[in-house]
């Protein structure tokens, strides 16, 4: 097979950290080649400025075996490099065929363009009404429009950044016949992931990063699973999260027929029931945005009810304030670090002390740099001092912030929204280990994440939530039917 | 009051409205927000004054109008676009170095006369009665008539409306589809410029033959509360520049037939307590800008390289 594309010695570098260190990369005709790496390892960065997005510092990148100047979006598209970026890139107001319609190759008319998507979307397996606006497709329909934007302008190498983080296993099954088809053209793949079993299972070559340096590039026949997550991480890492048996004791929470609005004002809950009991993790899977996250503010305390109740230790609290329930003992692990979980800006110290159940008016900082030590020791939280923002921590350092603020607190339950989302191996285990030990300890812990590894991992039940209710529970093991079960369930199927 | 006499007076005080907003219209609509139309105005108005009484040709005039304004308007493109200073900070700037500068220079031109657009009567149409008092007006309000649908087919009928909506909307997937969101900006803000620029040249070639300091009196505000009215479209923009422009021509009759006991002054606030009614309706939610469709990066800095 050809050689399409090589990036040779790539360095870029952004205020204080160089995020590629003379990074070397290349893709040959018809294959998937997957870029597999922790966060932050320089993955997207990579691809970014092979689509033109970022400059490289230094480094070349040789296309169809000349040198290639890629300066912007329009040159890459131009010469056949097209990237589906985390963060769609459409216009939520304009029908599918107006989007793809936009930009490079503009000649066609839309009615065209539209037949064109059909054909594409026939021939490919990706099913996607061109007509269409936008807004009103699911997430995993617009992935598919950021595909077929993508081979309407006829691109020969397609980069796919974290495809399947945001799809059910139908879907994710459905994409990979769709890369399938793509080789089969001759098309060249780049998959980037940081899921062991996706890469092993699609690509043909992968090339591990870390810290913004290569590990290595191999065939896929020559590498399994433990072998690539020991590159991702330079150690052996236990995948699997070891745990005892449950002791579940008295219900500490219980949600009954529960309504709530979304920020839209959609209906997000829609009489939800469910129970947690010490010493227990329910672990609720589901398709992002079908309530987890207004589940989650509504037991917090942060969203109004509609209607329904919820019950903690037997006491009502649908209508206490979020103060009450922090002093009562409900912890919560909002799945958005920076912002709701941490105030930036403040430093370590200060977001450790942000919640504590001495309601004092008078602090002195000593006290609370004395306690912020203290916390950093136990939790083993990596920050040059207690007195630097907290943004200038890593994910998982900021999830170690969170956990060590909560935690300490001796939650009775607790809330976890996404809680590794964003966070490399070891930080994940960090969090798992430390989820498990809270509920070892007797805390209730509702789990809300969208990898079912995670809920896998850790859960003791497994309840699935599909537009704001929870359509079954299975067993926590991954066994191919339960897999399927869950699949099935989180596509709305009740059984 | 006879009711050809108010359609006229309506249209001939709406039209300035209505280049200003359409030429808003075009800027919002690539995510610029450009509070400078005040300030774009009384240059446009300056610049064709001063042309007009210079070369006595008031077509020039009208032309170096537009491209004054389009000059003028760069500034807050380069502000917003290349610097991405705060939209609202930079227009308000412009607002004010265009009543500065045009109050200056105008300095030579106060109380001296200047050629003007006649009235041309179309031929069969300003027979027709009632009806056709809209067709006994100066060239530059048939040209606004022109405009408006012209407007509507490229905003929503061609590929650059597409990509100007796209910009405004969406800019990071224009960008991903090799759109130049800079540029696309940068266009669209220096039109908006020179249609608000031809609005303001309006006032001293048509409306007038002379030049007043500060001769726009709040116009430019106006037009920017009814970009918000006309929910970004061309037609609705012209239904409400004419109504606005009967709200003030209304106001000048019931003056002049001195309304009993209703003070002038009041009477003069009319036209600008309607913009703050609908200024509030239109900060009233969320979701009513939404609903009434805004751009999406309406007033939001486009960055390509950026690590939060």
């Amino acid at each position: 097979m050809k050689t399409v594309l090589e990036m040779k010695g790539i360095v870029k570098r952004f205020p204080g950290v160089v995020a590629l260190d003379g990074v070397d990369f290349d893709l040959k005709e018809g294959e998937v080649h997957a870029l597999l790496g922790e966060n932050g390892a320089g993955k997207t960065t990579l691809m970014n400025i092979l689509f033109g997005l970022y400059k490289a510092d230094e480094g070349e990148i040789r296309y169809m075996g000349k040198r290639a100047h890629i300066s912007s979006p329009h040159d890459a598209l131009r010469m056949g490099i097209g990237m589906v970026q985390q963060h769609f890139t459409l216009v939520p107001s304009f029908t599918v065929a107006e989007n793809v319609a936009l930009g490079v190759k503009a000649t066609e008319s839309v009615r065209n363009i539209a037949k064109k998507i059909e054909e594409i979307a026939d021939f490919y397996g990706l099913e996607v009404d061109p007509y269409a606006k936008v807004w009103q497709l699911s997430v995993g329909e617009r992935q598919r429009v950021e595909i077929i934007k993508l081979l309407y302008l006829g691109a020969r190498v397609v980069i796919l950044d974290e495809p399947t983080a945001v799809l059910t296993p139908q879907e994710t099954r459905s994409l990979f016949k769709a890369i399938e088809k793509m080789k089969g053209e001759g098309t060249g793949v780049i998959f980037i992931s940081h899921k062991l079993n996706e890469v092993m299972e699609i690509s043909d070559r992968v090339t591990v990063l870390k810290k913004g340096k290569v590990v290595g590039t191999l065939p896929r026949n020559e590498l399994d699973e433990r072998k690539l997550a020991r590159m991702m991480v330079g150690r052996e890492v236990v995948m699997k999260v070891e745990k005892s048996q449950p002791k579940p004791g008295e219900v500490v929470l219980s949600v009954e027929g529960v309504h709530a609005l979304s920020d839209k004002g959609h209906k997000a809950l829609n009489g939800i029931d469910l129970q947690v009991r010490e010493g227990e993790i329910l672990g609720i899977a589901g398709v992002a945005g079908n309530g987890q996250r207004e589940l989650a503010e509504v037991i917090a305390g942060l969203r109004e009810v509609e209607s329904g109740k919820i019950y903690f230790l037997d006491e009502d609290i649908t209508e206490r304030s979020v103060l009450y329930r922090v002093l009562k003992g409900i912890a919560y692990i909002p799945q958005d670090r920076k912002g709701v979980a941490l105030s930036p800006n403040l430093t370590v110290a200060e977001n450790l002390f942000l919640k504590r159940k001495d309601r004092k008016v008078w602090f002195s900082y000593d006290e609370i740099f004395r306690m912020a030590e203290n916390l950093i020791e136990r939790y083993d939280i990596k920050t040059p001092s207690p007195a630097i923002p907290v943004k200038y921590l890593s994910g998982g350092n900021m999830q170690k912030v969170v956990i060590a603020r909560e935690f300490e607190l001796s939650p009775k339950l607790i809330i976890a929204v996404h809680p590794t989302r964003g966070l490399d191996v070891a930080s994940m285990e960090y969090v798992y280990r430390s989820l498990i030990k809270a509920r070892d300890e007797g805390a209730a812990v509702l789990l809300l994440a969208g990898e079912l590894y995670e809920i896998f991992n850790l859960s003791d039940r497994v309840g699935v939530i599909y537009e704001g209710e929870i359509v079954g529970y299975t067993s926590p093991e991954p066994t191919p039917e339960n897999i399927e079960k869950i699949g099935l369930m989180m596509a709305g199927v009740r059984i | 009051m006879n009711i050809e006499g108010l359609i006229a007076a309506a249209v001939r005080m709406g039209t300035p409205l209505l280049f200003a907003t359409l030429g808003e219209i075009i800027t919002e609509r690539s995510g610029i927000l450009n509070l400078g139309l005040e300030g774009l105005m009384l240059v446009g108005a300056l610049t064709g004054f001063a042309t007009s009484y210079m070369t006595g040709n008031v077509w020039l005039a009208f032309f170096a109008a537009l491209i004054v304004g389009a000059l003028f308007a760069l500034i807050h493109a380069f502000m917003s676009v290349t610097l991405r200073v705060n939209q609202v900070v930079s227009g308000l700037a412009l607002t004010m170095l265009g009543s500065g500068i045009s109050g200056i220079l105008g300095k030579a031109f106060v109380g001296k006369p200047a050629a003007k657009f006649q009235i041309v009567n179309v031929p069969g149409l300003s027979q027709v009665p009632i009806f056709g008092a809209f067709f006994k007006m100066d060239p530059l309000v048939y040209l606004g008539y022109v405009l408006v649908p012209l407007l509507w087919l490229f905003i929503f009928r061609t590929r650059w409306g597409l990509t100007l909506r796209a910009v405004g909307e969406e800019p990071s997937a224009a960008d991903s589809r090799g759109i130049n969101v800079f540029l696309v900006r940068y266009l669209a803000t220096m039109a908006g410029g020179a249609l608000t620029a031809a609005g303001g040249a309006y006032l001293s070639l048509a409306a007038t033959s002379m030049w007043i300091e500060n001769m726009s009196a709040g116009r430019g505000w106006i037009a920017i509360a009814l970009v918000i009215f006309s929910a970004w479209e061309p037609f609705k923009a012209l239904v409400g520049a004419y109504l606005f422009g009967f709200v003030m021509s209304l106001q000048l009759r019931l003056q002049a037939v001195g309304v009993a006991h209703v003070s002038a002054d009041l009477l003069m606030m009319l036209p600008y307590l309607v913009t703050v009614v609908a200024m509030i309706l239109f900060s009233f939610s969320e979701t009513f800008r939404k609903r009434i469709g805004a751009p999406s990066a309406l007033g939001v800095p486009y960055a390509r390289e950026e690590k939060s």
